[in-house]
């Protein structure tokens, strides 16, 4: 796996592992609206690949924070960890080619999520 | 030039220079101007047309006077059937009302009051009767709610609800979409007028009288910074630098950037970056080569889509400066900042505020039904909610892009004073100004108010206003969590509290010489108070090194230090303290700066220090987070300090004491001085302190009871000492 990402305040990690045989692809994941100061841990197939403290959704873009991984060409387990929530939410994505996936906190601290194989866009 | 549409315009338009030629010509003696106006599309003859919509108010207000603004929403560019205005009594902004109308004949509506904010009390109606005069005057007679009818007539101003300047600054290079052409796109909705469109139209449309500044320019790449790609900061520092009409202050006037890409990358398209200091919403910026330089496959036009695109994202981020927030955070309440009245949100609203790809059916969608036009319910906010809530670099971002409904509250049985005593309310330069608040019961029957509402500054609006210059309102440095609870105030009873108000986050509000004006409202449960505006005076430095400290004087530090009664960690305050204790000894303002370096001695004061554990290779010891952790220190309390510091501020002239003080905020020192005298061991030394304070305030006429209740504390630690 090998990650980047751009958040404010983010903690960064960079680390790269193969995955057998199947071609690697890179799956875009930004943390979007409702963060209000949460610990943020972010799992891509089991191993930590974003974490962020005190992180928090910026209202006029509605965007907190975002990372890229590499990925073999697969169904890839995403798990999103808000601490203070004690929020653990698990979700298999397809991954057949560059994807981004957004991650929200909705009503009553719900993950939502959408998929897109185009980026995402803020204004 | 004599057809005058009485129906409204019903989807005609007032072209957007034929406001401004009719807003020149000013009120009108005759039967009215005549605007001609072009009709909504190709092949349509002119309408003539006359809007009531607008504002009315006086150009000249009577000192002391009931006073106000009228805004009538009922034709012109997407009507809200809306009347709104906000009444007036001295320096605050008082009552803000709305009211949805009905048509009852030719230039008359009627309707209920739904929305009241600020001093409510001045609104007790519950219905508006309005008949008006276009360009003349317009009658509002308010009813209802058990008061007597109050009718008023406001003259006409503007056809225009509010006025706004914008200034369209670019980065050398990019093109700085600021109009679009609405059918050059071919995906359109099939009744949109064809027109070339500007953002000072979309703003007019939205109400504003919209003035570009003559500043426009482009900004040297170097200006703020080396690369083509933008940080919030540096974009701050190019507004402060590049805007020709930047202040650091709320005003009607925005600044608007293209660029070509913010620091996030191409996944940005614009923000309102403004989100830095004290001043939100005044500055927004435009990233022409993000995603939205990219037309979606296939499209059919894919130049006039990307102009679009820009042109939208642009009236979108001066939006966010207006304080709307996106269509579907409308409900959403983040950190306590929340919407002004209860909104929905809007997800598939065709708004300039909405996401065009994140509509169902996507962005081919939103373009095919969006008639460049914002949702009514943020046209509803931008011309009525109260002003404050929606100008730049007021309301903070975010703040009442919504607002709580107040409840209808009967005239005020309570009655506000604020006082100073002493001759001529005048101040010495740099002496801080706390005000005396006297809360009374006016009415014939007991009144329940809360214990803590004169010492709950978050419950209090203070506005400052120096002569010559603009109103101020002050936000307290301590917001306070206190149990309150609520205590009967008989007939003619009062109760008393003490403000300082020459500083607060926003910085200093009094120092200068000259001649201040301060007024306060007080937000109880169910009503407003607003008390009488008193003026005070600040006198000329007597002397040069006055103005030397000056200098350090009036920082942040020492604002908060003298606010919060003293520190033991702001050392530079306490220094710039000491010079003024010493170099205008016996003075004022050398009083409370005694006063803030004495007390901390008073007790054993906790520090909180990191805690560097020895052991670890030098480094700091890490919490969990990774951050040190810390220890609490704490400093004995050195009584002889103290008191060499409190005798000189508050008993060894004491009646120049508690001028300088004020007498609730002298009582409560000396009062607190004396028990710390009795809790570190020395009754006697606290009796003799409070003998000195009650017959200080014996002789300043203070009230009896309250000098009773100092007599018999005074007379118990006698006791104790025996």
């Amino acid at each position: 796996v090998r990650l980047s990402f751009f958040s404010s305040g983010a903690w960064r990690a960079r680390h790269t592992e193969s995955r057998g045989v199947d071609p690697l692809t890179e799956l875009h994941v930004a943390l979007e609206e409702g963060f209000s100061g949460d610990d943020v841990v972010v799992r891509v197939a089991g191993e930590e690949a974003f974490k962020a403290k005190a992180l928090r959704t910026r209202l006029q873009t509605g965007f907190a924070g975002a990372f890229t991984v590499d990925v073999a060409e697969d169904d890839v387990e995403i798990t999103v960890e808000v601490a203070k929530r004690r929020l653990r939410y698990s979700q298999k994505v397809t991954v057949d080619g560059p994807t981004w996936l957004g991650i929200s906190l909705g009503d009553g601290g719900a993950v939502e999520t959408r998929i897109s194989p185009e980026p995402f866009g803020y204004v | 030039m004599a057809m005058i549409d009485e129906r409204g315009l019903d989807g005609h338009t007032i072209d957007d220079l034929d406001i401004e030629a009719f807003e020149a010509a000013g009120p009108f003696p005759g039967p009215g101007p005549v605007i001609p106006v072009p009709g909504p599309g190709n092949g349509f003859p002119p309408v003539q047309v006359i809007p009531f919509s607008g504002l009315y108010k006086p150009q000249l207000i009577k000192p002391g006077a009931l006073t106000g603004e009228l805004r009538i929403d009922v034709d012109g560019h997407f009507p809200q059937m809306t009347a709104s205005g906000n009444l007036r009594s001295g320096l605050i902004s008082a009552g803000h009302w709305i009211a949805k109308l009905t048509a009852t004949g030719p230039g008359a509506w009627t309707g209920g009051i739904y929305f009241k904010n600020g001093s409510t009390g001045l609104i007790p109606h519950t219905k508006v009767t309005i008949t008006a005069v276009k360009a003349k005057h317009a009658t509002v007679t308010f009813s209802g709610g058990g008061a007597v009818d109050r009718v008023m007539t406001f003259p006409w101003a503007s056809t225009a609800f509010h006025d706004v300047g914008l200034e369209f600054d670019s980065v050398a290079g990019t093109s700085a979409v600021t109009t679009v052409d609405t059918g050059d796109h071919p995906n359109h909705p099939g009744g949109l007028a064809d027109e070339v469109l500007s953002i000072e139209t979309v703003y007019r449309r939205a109400g504003f009288k919209v003035t570009k500044s003559a500043g426009d320019s482009v900004v040297p790449i170097a200006g703020a910074g080396v690369g083509a790609r933008w940080s919030d900061m540096e974009m701050h520092d190019a507004m402060q630098s590049h805007w020709s009409q930047f202040a650091n202050k709320a005003q009607w006037s925005m600044w608007t950037l293209f660029a070509s890409l913010h620091e996030q990358g191409t996944s940005l398209g614009g923000i309102m970056f403004d989100d830095i200091g004290p001043h939100h919403r005044q500055g927004t910026a435009i990233f022409e080569d993000a995603f939205i330089a990219n037309a979606p496959a296939g499209d059919l036009n894919p130049v006039a889509w990307v102009r679009r695109m820009r042109f939208w994202t642009a009236v979108h981020e001066i939006g966010h400066a207006f304080n709307l927030a996106h269509s579907w955070q409308k409900a959403l309440v983040d950190n306590g900042h929340g919407p002004w009245i209860n909104l929905a949100n809007e997800p598939e609203a065709r708004s300039f505020m909405n996401y065009p790809y994140n509509v169902a059916g996507g962005q081919s969608a939103f373009f095919a039904n969006f008639g460049f036009r914002f949702s009514d319910n943020e046209l509803l906010f931008l011309r009525h909610a109260p002003g404050r809530f929606v100008q730049q670099g007021n309301a903070i971002w975010f703040d009442h892009h919504g607002f709580e409904q107040a409840a209808v509250s009967p005239e005020p049985a309570l009655q506000l004073e604020l006082r100073v005593h002493r001759p001529g309310n005048a101040f010495a330069f740099l002496e801080p100004v706390d005000v005396e608040l006297k809360l009374t019961n006016v009415s014939d029957e007991p009144v329940l108010v809360p214990s803590t509402c004169l010492t709950d500054t978050d419950g209090m609006t203070i506005v400052v206003k120096r002569q010559r210059d603009d109103a101020r309102q002050q936000r307290s440095f301590a917001h306070l969590c206190l149990k309150s609870i609520k205590v009967v105030l008989a007939p003619g009873q009062s109760m008393y509290g003490s403000v300082p108000v020459s500083a607060g986050l926003d910085g200093w509000n009094i120092d200068e010489p000259g001649r201040y004006l301060v007024q306060m409202a007080l937000h109880l449960d169910d009503e407003d108070l607003v008390s009488n505006p008193m003026t005070l005076t600040v006198e000329p430095p007597m002397a040069r090194a006055e103005e030397k400290l000056a200098q350090d004087f009036f920082s942040d530090d020492v604002a908060r230090v003298l606010t919060f009664g003293g520190t033991q960690v702001l050392t530079a305050a306490n220094d710039v303290l000491e010079e003024v204790a010493v170099k205008l000894a016996g003075r004022a303002p050398a009083r409370h700066a005694q006063v803030a370096l004495g007390r901390p001695y008073t007790i054993d004061y906790k520090l909180i220090v990191p805690d560097f554990s020895e052991g670890l290779s030098g480094a700091a010891a890490e919490g969990i987070d990774g951050a040190p952790t810390a220890r609490i220190e704490v400093q004995a309390a050195d009584p002889a300090r103290a008191k060499a510091y409190l005798d000189r501020a508050l008993l060894e002239e004491p009646e120049a004491a508690a001028e300088a003080l004020g007498h609730i905020r002298y009582k409560e020192e000396v009062d607190r001085f004396a028990d710390t005298q009795a809790e570190q061991g020395d009754p006697g030394a606290a009796a003799d302190t409070l003998a000195t304070l009650q017959q200080t305030l014996e002789v300043r006429n203070v009230k009896p009871s309250v000098v009773a209740e100092v007599a018999a504390k005074q007379a118990a630690y006698a006791r104790a000492l025996r």
